[in-house]
């Protein structure tokens, strides 16, 4: 009896990445936001060591996604901004971050 | 082998970016163990200091109380996961011990300073316990 080792393949763990995920400041914003239930822009900011500008850009392209929530607030008279991770950016991030941890699992085959 | 360097990168990143995240919404320990700080010497207070300059003292202390612990929070950056829950929980076990801790403290058990002291306790262990648990639960 001989095996065919190309047909009971399962495709390479890089397939389940979320695209939206693989940049980097992205993926930090989410990995930031999956440990809390919401975090005040500023520290994601600091956090993720970005500009304004910059986390603004790619919070904007997340919550398109549906991936991540705004929401405008205040505390006291100073203007707050919330961000938080959607169920479905937390499912998102969940399968990312298998998908990366297979991808490395691999280098022991290697 | 590029592809797994990276791989392991990112992990990495996002293992210590959950950490730091995380450990920022430890205030809600700190929180808890000043409200249960409080309950020591706010429920005897409630329970064996009685008249019109006990009940002024009570409500102003109060009022500090509840109005700094609030501040601190609103100040807060960050949210731990399920705050809402929890902070629901432990608030309305207190809320159950001292509601029946202050009706039996100025009825059956009146000016019953082992009571007080029981009840003190009683109405500390909640929040203490959840002050524990959100203490355990940062690595």
């Amino acid at each position: 009896m001989t095996t065919t080792p190309g047909n009971d393949r399962r495709p390479h763990p890089r397939h389940a990445l979320e695209p939206l995920l693989n940049s980097a400041v992205r993926f930090s914003v989410t990995a930031a936001l999956s440990q809390v239930d919401k975090a005040d822009f500023a520290f994601v900011r600091d956090l993720v060591e970005v500009t304004d500008s910059a986390l603004s850009k790619q919070v904007s392209a997340l919550e398109e996604a549906g991936l991540v929530a705004v929401e405008k607030g205040r505390a006291g008279r100073r203007p707050r901004t919330w961000l938080s991770l959607t169920d479905e950016g937390r499912a998102a991030y969940g399968r990312h971050l298998e998908a990366l941890r297979e991808i490395a699992g691999g280098s022991a085959g290697l | 082998m590029r592809e797994v360097a990276d791989a392991v990168g990112a992990l990495g990143r996002a293992a210590a970016l959950e950490r730091a995240a995380r450990d920022r919404s430890g205030w809600y320990a700190r929180y808890l163990w000043v409200f249960a700080a409080s309950q020591p010497a706010l429920v005897p207070m409630a329970l064996l200091w009685h008249g019109f300059t006990s009940a002024m003292v009570y409500a102003v202390a109060n009022a500090l109380l509840v109005t700094g612990l609030s501040v601190y929070a609103g100040r807060q950056r960050v949210v731990r996961r399920g705050f809402g829950l929890k902070h629901g929980l432990v608030v309305g076990a207190w809320a159950l011990i001292l509601g029946p801790a202050v009706v039996l403290g100025t009825t059956v058990f009146a000016d019953s300073r082992p009571f007080a002291a029981a009840a003190a306790l009683a109405c500390a262990l909640p929040l203490a316990t959840g002050a524990l648990l959100e203490t355990r639960r940062r690595p």
